[in-house]
């Protein structure tokens, strides 16, 4: 049987990279004493699969995985007892059962929405914010992505659904951005940031933490809010 | 430092779980008597592989009263991120500063680590030097391997620990806590310490201290690791590690762990057994590897090995066996192994021909090593490592020669298989390295050959290795053993050597990206030293040597006539059959076996 469930990665380990969070998540659900159910083959690993990856630096409330089992778990029983067994900072948040034939959670990823806080060197205005960020949006925005093949100007404009501006004082600045998000590319909110940084001419350090994901249709999931 | 500070400076640096910490069954204390920051002077991935320092960190933390934090040596990216925020070295647990730590201790497991001694007492904000520390200052202490010479690092540690750290370091701790309650001072404490059997205080040093190696006679009833931390990153040693056996019987005369963890001693299988189930449920890994430095020697091996394989094989756990020699029983085992991963088998001949393994005292025939190869091979492996040491006491071309045509044996034994019944390719791994002498061992009078002989015998193999199908020749010069050389016989005149090189630069020098070999040269040069004379030097079985103070329970007549049996070609036969008087006299008690 399969789960669907949502992990929270909070911000003391929002420096651990995605690769070390699956080993993290499989470790504490052995521990758990749950039920995967494992790959056959040689080197048999449970089956876990995430919907995107969650990138090294940010934190989230809503990491979006599936996982199987070879008995029957209930998805209170699951996370009861994998939040027994989880380190700091890494919680399950949410859990229910997968219909049958529902497909991958990766192809029906949509959307999702992070919530910037910047922090300036110097103070920073609200309205020069606004008015950059409106300009910025009105066009393209153009940054360089590196590919394989090598540097190549990317127009991100696209991937950005909505820029909010959140409480501003002093130093600090909250942004609320949904961007798209998709199993074949989505909003790096990093760039854009960096890349609002430099048409503000200003210095900031900043965390990104991602509130939602959206998925595709169905009604089990969280769907894009309508615009 | 809050979160989002602690983020950015971790948004600097390459791998941030180095520094993160809160894994798993890491153990954090609020209050606490006694705080001693466990210290490896190398890398999280390395120093977190170690199973000592995990011992040491359950036993400590057992203590009512007593925090155990962890500290590794900051990558040169972290080191400059610190500097740059004016930032000190912190512990994992609680993040605090190192100098505010009672006790700073440092494992020490190979010479080329220590550099970052320096590193991180320096990045501490602590005086090098133990005569320039203050009373304010934490205790700086060390222990491991590498300390049955401290004579290098003695003038950086206010007291070095000798042997078996179980009981000793909660001794000192204690001393330590007693200290603190009544307002004695550090000299009271040195002093105090030194009474403790396998303590040094280099600052109370006489013409008479002898240091008695200090043992844990009783496997069973030592600490083990307690609930091992998990960490995030992908550490080298990423499983749980059982150590079942401590100490080997063979007597292989170069080799130092062999003399220096003596008495053998064991742990029952049934602990060992009970250790697995244990550390498996409360760390989630999935593979448990048996730990000794001969895992075939464990008197319960062909009941241990295949029980728990099948045990853990349920649970999806797999079972790791380094250190299996040779001329073990292990065909009957190798079939149970069939179920679990094929990794790669390490054999370890030593040396290329019965004349020089008889010398060395490996006790191991080609017929020995042909029938395992055999057996692995029949039982599917196809990738298996030989390795080997050139520059060993009475070597000569022959010898390497020797290297070449072993290798060819096993190579042809392999293609004479039919195809059925061998696996795809043959990768015959041959790997050989530079003989280092070291203290406590038979060989510890001989000198290192020198750069250009080592140099000439390598391409001697390289050559006699072509045409040998499916070998590999793994073999590079550095000078990094002569280092290791210099420093593992060295003295104290090597202390401003290190000191020097530190301030040259010198850090991770076990790492080839960071190793500066001309920075070293210039360091001794500096000092009015050559690490080659130092790495050269032979001493007369009669002189006395800079380690002479250290008593690791093994005589050194023992060893003289060890040295005189090698050179004779005579082997001495594995202690399991007969004793043969290691300790002398004054211990014998010490060892069950005698």
């Amino acid at each position: 049987m399969k789960l669907i469930a949502a992990y929270h990665k909070g911000r003391e380990i929002a420096m651990i990279s995605h690769l070390d969070i699956q080993r993290t998540l499989q470790r504490a659900f052995r521990r758990a004493g749950l039920p995967l159910l494992y790959s056959n083959g040689f080197n048999p690993h449970p089956q876990l699969s995430f919907a995107t990856a969650a990138a090294t630096g940010m934190s989230s409330d809503c990491e979006w995985f599936e996982v199987q089992f070879s008995e029957d778990v209930s998805p209170e029983e699951f996370m009861c007892r994998a939040n027994g067994a989880m380190p700091n900072g890494l919680s399950v948040s949410d859990a229910l059962v997968e219909p049958e034939g529902f497909g991958s959670l990766s192809a029906k990823l949509r959307a999702a929405e992070y919530r910037v806080t910047l922090t300036f060197t110097e103070p920073v205005s609200e309205e020069a914010l606004r008015a950059v960020l409106g300009d910025m949006l009105s066009g393209e925005i153009i940054i360089n992505k590196r590919t394989k093949s090598g540097v190549r100007p990317v127009d991100m404009r696209p991937y950005i659904l909505r820029v909010s501006v959140g409480p501003v004082e002093g130093e600090t600045a909250a942004l609320f951005v949904l961007g798209k998000l998709q199993a074949d590319g989505g909003l790096r909110v990093d760039a854009f940031i960096d890349a609002l940084l430099e048409r503000l001419d200003a210095h900031a350090a900043y965390e990104i933490h991602r509130t939602h994901m959206y998925f595709a249709e169905d009604g089990l999931l969280p769907r894009l809010p309508v615009e | 430092m809050d979160q989002t500070a602690f983020n950015r400076l971790l948004a600097r640096v390459e791998k941030p779980a180095r520094y993160i910490g809160g894994e798993w069954n890491s153990i954090i204390k609020d209050d606490a008597e006694v705080r001693f920051a466990l210290l490896f002077p190398d890398v999280y991935e390395i120093g977190m592989s170690h199973l000592g320092s995990r011992i040491l960190y359950h036993a400590l933390n057992s203590v009512d009263g007593v925090a155990c934090e962890r500290a590794f040596a900051p990558w040169p990216d972290m080191e400059a991120a610190l500097r740059g925020e004016g930032l000190p070295l912190f512990s994992l647990e609680t993040k605090r500063p190192l100098g505010s730590f009672d006790v700073l201790g440092f494992s020490l497991l190979y010479e080329m680590c220590y550099t970052n001694i320096l590193q991180m007492l320096d990045l501490a904000g602590v005086p090098l030097m133990a005569k320039d520390r203050a009373e304010s200052d934490p205790l700086v202490i060390c222990g491991g391997p590498c300390v049955c010479n401290p004579t290098p690092v003695a003038p950086f540690m206010d007291a070095v620990l000798i042997g078996d750290g179980e009981e000793m370091t909660l001794e000192l701790v204690e001393a330590v806590r007693r200290a603190k309650q009544s307002g004695a001072g550090k000299q009271a404490l040195l002093k105090e310490l030194s009474g403790i059997r396998g303590i040094y205080v280099p600052s109370l040093k006489t013409d008479e201290t002898i240091v008695v190696r200090r043992i844990v006679k009783d496997l069973d009833k030592a600490p083990f690791t307690g609930k091992p931390i998990v960490p995030y990153l992908n550490i080298v040693h990423d499983r749980v590690a059982l150590e079942v056996m401590r100490g080997c019987t063979r007597g292989c005369r170069f080799c130092q762990a062999g003399y220096i963890y003596r008495p053998v001693r064991e742990r029952k299988s049934e602990t060992v057994m009970e250790l697995a189930r244990q550390q498996i449920g409360c760390t989630g890994y999935d593979e448990v590897s048996l730990l000794s430095l001969s895992t075939g020697d464990y008197s319960e091996v062909h009941e241990l090995v295949p029980k728990i394989i099948r045990e853990m094989e349920a649970g999806k756990v797999s079972v790791a066996l380094p250190s299996l020699r040779v001329d073990s029983e292990l065909a009957n085992d190798l079939s149970v192994m069939q179920t679990v991963r094929k990794a790669g088998l390490t054999f370890a001949p030593e040396a290329g021909t019965q004349r020089l393994r008889d010398v060395i005292n490996k006790n191991v025939t080609e017929e020995d090593i042909l029938r395992a190869t055999q057996d692995a091979f029949s039982a599917g492996w196809s990738s298996v490592k030989l390795y080997f040491m050139i520059g060993l006491p009475t070597e000569t071309d022959e010898d390497i020669l020797g290297i070449a045509q072993l290798a060819r044996a096993v190579s042809r034994q392999f293609y004479e298989l039919p195809k059925e019944k061998r696996g795809k390719g043959l990768r015959l791994n041959v790997s050989v390295s530079t003989f280092v002498p070291k203290p406590f061992t038979a060989f510890q009078w001989c000198g290192q050959v020198p750069a250009e002989e080592i140099k000439r015998k390598q391409e001697l193999l390289r050559g006699a290795l072509k045409g040998v199908r499916g070998a590999e020749l793994n073999c590079h010069y550095s000078l990094l053993s002569v280092l290791e050389a210099a420093f593992s016989r060295g003295n104290e005149q090597l202390a401003p050597v290190l000191l020097r090189a530190y301030e040259l630069g010198c850090r991770f020098d076990a790492w080839t990206e960071h190793f500066r070999p001309a920075a070293w040269s210039q360091a001794f040069a500096d000092c009015g030293l050559s690490e080659e004379t130092y790495a050269r030097r032979e001493f007369s079985p009669e002189e006395p040597l800079a380690w002479d103070f250290v008593d690791m329970l093994v005589t050194k007549a023992y060893l003289r006539q060890e040295y005189q049996r090698a050179l004779c070609g005579e082997t001495t036969p594995d202690c399991r059959e007969h004793c043969n008087g290691c300790f002398g006299a004054r211990y014998e008690t010490d060892c069950r076996l005698s």
